[in-house]
């Protein structure tokens, strides 16, 4: 347009509340809600149109289902077509083919298209378009699509500056634009992922570390007693979880937030009828917004599956072990006849001293030291015996191997003398001590010690009877204890069968030690197997972890 | 070395009942030898040992039946007392078979204790003096003549004077001689006695002529 001095000044008005509105509209876009993005759009496509003289302005979008573009919004001046909502990937090619790779895309007149245009050519009449400039947008360099303005009427140029505000404008529609799609992607993805939860009875929490908020979804108010509606916090959370568990839940929470770990939490929650619940919490720590957000479901069904099991192995080897020390009162009794036996013959020979005008004292007090020293190493015995028979519970902690066997040991080696059976040792030296429980590690190798022993029995033929208890690391953190016999060995085709509950070859017992003596082992994390010797007879051997802070014995 | 008197041999692996036992049979008036072993044990005696054995039935190494063995060889007067565990029948039952004089629990009164040593500390004794007397009245059998010997083994066979010298072509008178020395050597009034005599160190009387 050429410009008289009066026309400048209208110029200089016009551009002044362009920019204005340039401003007010960038303003506006930002902080705008997605929902009604569609309305504001079609409203600024507007009011740019007629602040520019200009007749259309149409908003190109990717579809996202097959990537073609789509006509989504068309304003045209009062009179005028808009353009109609349709893909228009095919309809223009080459022009498509420009504006995807980023750049603007610009005619005065159609007649200035090239050759390759063609298509396009052929298409544009139909749009009654005159001139044109597009804009790609582009939001983290992503092509999301595209806006144009176009004249209708007349053609006209498209100066610098004018391409340079319309920039904005493209800009501005195009991050409200990838916003909404975020907003719309984050809302379809989370609900399939609410309808997935809901099938796997998890429920969905979300918590907002600057406002300390927490969303929750539908299946998580059939987790926790919240009331529909109510405003969740994490204290809303721990007021819920049992007191006991409060401290484990705050801990875990802390340690996600400050080392990004994920956080895994187990905890019971109270129920208004006097229920409870075990739950499972799994989340991760996430930006933008800075959140906490993961899934909890209900696992009572497991724990009181898990606590069945524990009472289950407890009966059972319970039963064993009182059963094995039936099998050994006669060592047991031997045990205590000799600290008894001693205390009596101590007691009478003192009462006899005593008799004596002038008893021996000195002799009267090395009996008296004497009968204290047999009163301990019985007692000893008792304790032994009261802690085998006691019905308890798994409970590991660090225990030195080379102690282990020898209490074994000294309350079977009567039954060993008894079948004319030689006890031997072989532990390594400096053994690092082990995590597990010495009541039913000592079961185990009771269990094992008495099959030996059974293994072999007291005929001729077998004048080597043997039992060897070994010990010794075994690489990666584990010790492997041994016990081996010089007996037939196990038949070749039962090796794979012995762990088995019932399976035995003794004509009586009822084939539950080596079972119950792999459940130990396993709840310790560890294996058991059985092998026949090279030499002859059967050893059979288990693994355990050394104790975490390893201390040598 | 042998003590003066009957030694009560007491054998056991458990160092503190072996004290205590030891402690109280000395208290009681008896000598005590304490072994931690069977092998101890028969390291230590002969057949000219006196006393009595106490052994646990049950040990480590050699075994109180391995002991009984080894003593009915080596030691087979020597009387053996074993300290059993309530419920072990079958040892205690081939101990007896095998010749011991009793079997008791460790913890068994004093006075069945004493009592058991007692009696197997004078069934030693008995034998003893009966060794003693069948070696004494051999040697006096040894100190008769070739010829009184002769004479001594028809007497004992009931044959009268006349029998005996018609047998050995010597008059009867000789015979009546013969006699007469023989009953003031081994100190005899009647042939009964004699006969007796004969039979307790050890002869016969059956067969011979």
């Amino acid at each position: 347009m050429t410009a008289a001095y009066g026309d400048l000044e209208d110029q200089l008005a016009e551009r002044m509340r362009f920019e204005s509105l340039l401003l007010e509209l960038s303003a506006h876009f930002v902080g705008l809600p997605s929902d009604s993005l569609d309305k504001e759009i079609e409203d600024a496509q507007r009011r740019i149109c007629l602040a520019l003289g200009l007749d259309r302005s149409t908003l190109f979008q990717v579809n996202e289902s097959d990537a073609g573009i789509v006509t989504t919004h068309s304003w045209a001046r009062h009179g005028l077509r808009p353009a109609p909502l349709v893909p228009v990937t095919n309809l223009f090619p080459w022009a498509v083919q420009r504006v995807r790779s980023g750049e603007i895309f610009q005619f005065t007149s159609i007649d200035d298209l090239p050759a390759e245009a063609a298509a396009d050519k052929l298409n544009l009449p139909d749009f009654d378009l005159k001139s044109n400039l597009t804009f790609p947008l582009m939001v983290g360099g992503r092509f999301i699509g595209a806006i144009a303005f176009d004249t209708l009427e007349v053609e006209r140029e498209w100066p610098e500056h004018l391409v340079g505000r319309l920039r904005l404008i493209a800009e501005m529609f195009g991050n409200a634009l990838a916003r909404r799609r975020t907003d719309q992607e984050l809302r379809m993805s989370e609900e399939r992922l609410e309808l997935a939860t809901e099938a796997a009875g998890a429920g969905l929490w979300s918590m907002d570390l600057d406002t300390g908020q927490v969303w929750v979804s539908a299946m998580t108010y059939k987790l926790f007693p919240f009331k529909p509606g109510e405003t969740l916090t994490f204290e809303s959370f721990l007021k819920v979880i049992r007191p006991e568990d409060r401290d484990e839940v705050r801990r875990a929470v802390q340690r996600a937030l400050e080392t990004d770990a994920p956080l895994m939490v187990e905890y019971r929650v109270d129920l208004p009828d006097g229920r409870s619940r075990w739950i499972s919490a799994r989340g991760h720590r996430r930006c933008k917004p800075d959140r906490l957000m993961g899934v909890s479901i209900d696992i009572s069904a497991r724990k009181h599956a898990e606590a069945e099991s524990r009472r289950h192995l407890q009966a059972l080897a319970h039963f064993n072990r009182v059963s094995t020390m039936g099998e050994l009162t006669t060592s047991l009794a031997h045990e205590l006849n000799q600290p008894l036996g001693a205390i009596l013959r101590n007691a009478e020979a003192a009462e006899l001293l005593l008799q004596s005008e002038v008893p021996d004292l000195d002799e009267l007090r090395a009996i008296v030291t004497d009968i204290r020293h047999d009163d301990e190493r019985a007692g000893n015995v008792i304790d032994r015996l009261r802690v085998l028979l006691k019905r308890q519970d798994i409970e590991m902690r660090p225990i030195g191997i080379a102690r282990l066997v020898e209490e074994v040991l000294s309350l079977v080696r009567s039954d060993a003398l008894d079948r004319q059976t030689r006890l031997e040792t072989d532990i390594a030296a400096d053994l690092p001590q082990v995590q597990g429980d010495p009541v039913h590690l000592q079961q185990v190798l009771i269990n094992l010690i008495m099959n030996a022993m059974d293994a072999m029995p007291q005929d001729a033929a077998n004048g080597d009877r043997r039992v060897v208890v070994s010990a010794r690391p075994a690489g990666d953190g584990l010790i492997e204890v041994a016990v081996s016999d010089t007996g037939p060995g196990i038949p070749p085709g039962s090796i794979n069968r012995v762990f088995e509950p019932f399976f035995t070859t003794k004509a009586s017992g009822m084939g539950m030690g080596l079972a119950i003596s792999r459940t130990i082992i396993e709840a310790h994390h560890g294996r058991i197997r059985a092998e026949n010797n090279a030499s002859g007879g059967a050893t059979f051997a288990f693994t355990l972890a050394a104790a975490a802070a390893g201390s040598a014995e | 070395m042998s003590p003066a008197g009957p030694v009560v041999h007491l054998v056991d692996d458990d160092e503190s009942f072996l004290k205590a036992a030891s402690r109280m049979l000395r208290a009681s008036g008896f000598t005590v030898a304490s072994f931690a072993s069977a092998e101890a044990l028969l390291a230590a005696v002969s057949p000219e040992t006196r006393g009595c054995v106490i052994a646990d039935l049950r040990m480590p190494g050699a075994s109180g039946l391995d002991l009984q063995d080894a003593l009915a060889k080596s030691c087979p007067r020597l009387p053996v007392i074993f300290f059993t565990s309530a419920g072990d029948i079958p040892s205690s039952v081939r101990a007896m078979r095998h010749g011991a004089e009793d079997f008791l629990e460790k913890r068994a009164p004093r006075e069945q204790l004493l009592e058991a040593v007692s009696r197997a500390l004078a069934r030693d004794a008995l034998e003893c003096a009966e060794r003693t007397h069948v070696q004494a009245l051999r040697a006096a059998f040894e100190a008769l003549s070739a010829r009184e010997r002769e004479v001594l083994e028809h007497v004992v066979r009931g044959r009268l004077n006349k029998q005996i010298a018609i047998d050995l072509e010597v008059s009867e008178r000789t015979v009546k001689h013969h006699r007469a020395r023989i009953a003031k050597k081994l100190r005899v009034r009647s042939v009964a006695e004699l006969t007796r005599l004969w039979l307790e160190a050890g002869n016969s009387v059956v067969g011979g002529r």
